[in-house]
């Protein structure tokens, strides 16, 4: 390894979910570690859920969404090609800080789906292969949950009890039930007792607007300042518009502007990208050279390609009881694994996972929430308020999307951000597979919250604003010719260029990824460790 | 919660554009079982400071407001104020069909200044305040619940 001082050893582009516990995890074995994050540390204090107009925020400072948020760090991100909205939140800690905490690991069928199912491919690692670092990450994050979900192998034994399921979870354990399916306490990132330092939740939610109480586990709290202790250099408000490349092509550090627009080139000898599935091709993409014309790392065609979401199918049951919605986690309390693996009869491959929600405030609720359509207005607007403002149950059903060559993230040809770098369009539709998925999913998320007792179910079966998960657009695999990545998170192309985030997903199963995210970063620091030698 | 200081120093509508927004925030949210009306909650302000932001969402609310005069005058030969609560509605309704981005802001609007206004929360006997850092008391969960999925067999392949 360089000894010159201007050279770091590992440089990391990012500082969210997956750089957080890679970070850690190479600087704790003694590693010299720089990471650049464009956005700032949150600050807890200044999250508006201790404000009386907290809801508000959620449409405009807060918003999910980055285009409409438009803070100096976010970048814009053209969408008219997409009826999902890729969302993400720019600062230490990642798209985590606006997270639900929801943090089921991914299953053993879903990284052998070709094997299994005949569909996609298969992944070059598995389940098993990743499993101590699922529990060595579940340990660093606090999971409050419970031990023995017959929809896994085994497990290790969670961290804390599971969440408060309230009156919402509870009746809809009810209809659950009477059908016999299958249903499990939410796994939470969130801390049920106190853990790490980190005080229990205390039921107030709604988690997507930063927790103040810092009961939800982000890198920011959990990962990074363990990463500093270890020496970690962090550089907050650093964009980075692209990686520089020697003549051997070998690359040999990165271009970036800090706040007043000033640029730096920052030398490494390796350079670790994780800003995530839509940022990480952007970067790679607006990296092209001589020696990798259609963007580093791209020799595949690959890059960008077959990103996926997780469509998602939005039910909300309407009951007389008086459910109290507003109390407890926004999107941790049951998960149902009934529907998620294959079974050809119901017309379609791989499945989905039903999770339950909370409702938000009364203003989401007059909005529509999760229906994304506004409660109706004159005569009959007070009397719609009442019959749903805590009487709702909502599940989302969370659909297996499958990779598919033309759902796509390219740089917009015209569109920048402030500091002039291409923005990234993304190009996705809804595959014939998951539209029949959502379309079975509707319909069994009705017969549960039937048969829970709901005397109305309101049905917004292809959910616009549920581009949380950004997956599979620099895919893992062991053939050069139909991957980015090797199964080590090494590019193919370039041998001292990684990919930790959730681009490096081959499939992306039917659960929520970060906790798989988090394990593959820990996975390939691990990886990194061993081959030190031939960095 | 609408600031009034900013509030008067964004304001863009005339007197009668202010009275006409009050009128049309009352049809979409209308006085009901203690609950006051979106005007009467001081919603016109939040919409009008809202929509002052930029030149695009101050004309997108005058040349709405201006298109729903015009329609009622066509319609009834009246103002939307000496319309009944009916016509107003029905008026509304061809609006919504007619100008939907427009309208769409409108709703969005006029929702977030009356759901985010203490009295008409207390009118409703929702809790107003900040979810964090109190929070609310709940049961802990019970593992009895499980004990019919515990024993029905794995669901995973590998
Ligand atoms: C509203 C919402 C709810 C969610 N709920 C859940 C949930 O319940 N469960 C779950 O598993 N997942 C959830 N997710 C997804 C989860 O947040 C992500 O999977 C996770 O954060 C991904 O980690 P990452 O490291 O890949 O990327 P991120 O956490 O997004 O971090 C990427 C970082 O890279 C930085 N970056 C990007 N480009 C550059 C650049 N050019 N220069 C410098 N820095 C750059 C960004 O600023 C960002 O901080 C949710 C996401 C959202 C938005």
């Amino acid at each position: 390894m360089g000894q010159d001082h201007d050279v770091v050893e590992v440089l990391v582009i990012g500082a969210g979910m997956s750089s957080g516990a890679f970070t850690w995890s190479l600087t704790k074995a003694g590693f010299g570690v720089m990471c650049l994050e464009q956005g700032n540390w949150p600050t807890p204090s200044e999250y508006p859920v201790t404000d009386d107009d907290w809801e508000l925020h959620i449409y405009s400072d807060y918003h999910l969404d980055p285009n409409v948020r438009s803070q100096p760090e976010d970048y814009p991100i053209n969408t008219e090609n997409s009826p999902i909205t890729p969302l993400m939140y720019n600062a230490v800690g990642g798209s985590a800080i606006h997270w639900g905490a929801h943090f089921p690991r991914m299953r053993p069928s879903d990284f052998r789906v070709k094997t299994l199912d005949s569909v996609a491919d298969d992944w070059p690692i598995n389940y098993f292969d990743l499993e101590p670092y699922f529990d060595l990450n579940d340990k660093m994050t606090g999971v409050a949950g419970l031990h023995g979900n017959p929809a896994y192998p085994p497990m290790s034994p969670r961290q804390m009890p599971p969440l408060p399921i309230g009156k919402q979870g509870s009746k809809l354990v009810e209809g659950f039930e009477k059908l016999g399916w299958h249903w499990w306490p939410a796994e939470s990132a969130i801390n049920s007792t106190h853990y790490d330092g980190r005080p229990p939740c205390t039921n107030g939610g709604p988690c997507i607007t930063g927790c103040y109480n810092g009961a939800k586990s982000t890198a920011d709290l959990t990962y990074w300042p363990k990463a500093l202790q270890n020496g970690a250099v962090l550089h907050t408000n650093s964009r980075v518009s692209h990686i520089t490349t020697k003549p051997s092509g070998k690359v040999d550090g990165v271009v970036y502007f800090d706040t007043s627009g000033e640029v730096h080139h920052q030398r490494a000898n390796v350079v670790v990208i994780a800003a995530n599935g839509v940022g990480t091709p952007r970067i790679l993409l607006n990296s092209a050279s001589a020696s990798h014309p259609n963007g580093l790392a791209n020799s595949s065609g690959l890059l960008g390609k077959n990103l996926m979401f997780h469509p998602v199918a939005a039910t909300v049951g309407v009951f007389e009881d008086d459910l109290e919605g507003y109390k407890g986690a926004l999107a941790c309390a049951i998960t149902s694994y009934e529907h998620v693996e294959t079974d050809r009869s119901r017309g379609f491959v791989r499945g989905y996972q039903l999770q339950s929600n909370r409702q938000l405030g009364p203003l989401n609720t007059a909005l529509g929430g999760p229906l994304e359509r506004a409660i109706p207005w004159g005569s009959k607007h007070h009397s719609s308020f009442t019959d749903r403002f805590n009487h709702i149950i909502p599940i989302a059903a969370l659909g297996e999307d499958l990779p598919e060559l033309q759902n796509e993230v390219i740089l917009d040809k015209t569109l920048t951000d402030s500091d002039g770098i291409p923005a990234p369009k993304v190009n996705y539709s809804i595959s014939k597979n998951s539209e029949t998925m959502m379309t079975h999913a509707v319909a069994r998320c009705t017969d549960v919250l039937e048969a829970a007792g709901a005397t109305q179910v309101l049905v917004n079966q292809q959910m616009q604003g549920a581009g949380w998960h950004l997956l599979g657009t620099a895919r893992m695999g062991i053939d050069p010719a139909t991957s980015v990545v090797n199964q080590h998170g090494k590019t193919h192309d370039v041998d001292n260029l990684y990919i930790i985030d959730g681009s490096v997903f081959v499939t992306a199963g039917a659960v929520n990824p970060t906790s798989t995210i988090q394990a593959i970063a820990l996975y390939i620091a691990e990886q990194m460790k061993r081959n030190a030698r031939n960095l | 919660m609408t600031n009034p200081q900013k509030a008067l120093k964004t304001s863009f509508l005339s007197r009668d554009q202010q009275k006409l927004l009050s009128t049309v925030i009352d049809v979409i949210i209308p006085a009901s079982n203690g609950s006051p009306s979106a005007s009467d909650a001081d919603v016109a302000t939040h919409v009008e400071s809202s929509l002052s932001t930029s030149s695009a969402t101050r004309n997108l609310l005058t040349s709405g407001l201006q298109a729903i005069e015009v329609t009622s005058g066509r319609a009834y030969r009246k103002s939307l104020a000496d319309l009944t609560y009916e016509q107003r509605e029905s008026l509304l309704s061809k609006i919504e069909s007619a100008l939907p981005e427009f309208f769409n802001v409108l709703i969005q609007q006029t929702y977030s200044g009356y759901y985010t206004n203490s009295n008409v929360l207390r009118s409703k006997g929702i809790h107003v305040g900040a979810p964090q850092p109190e929070g609310f008391q709940m049961e802990p969960f019970q593992e009895s619940l499980l004990e019919r999925v515990r024993s029905s067999g794995t669901k995973y392949r590998t």
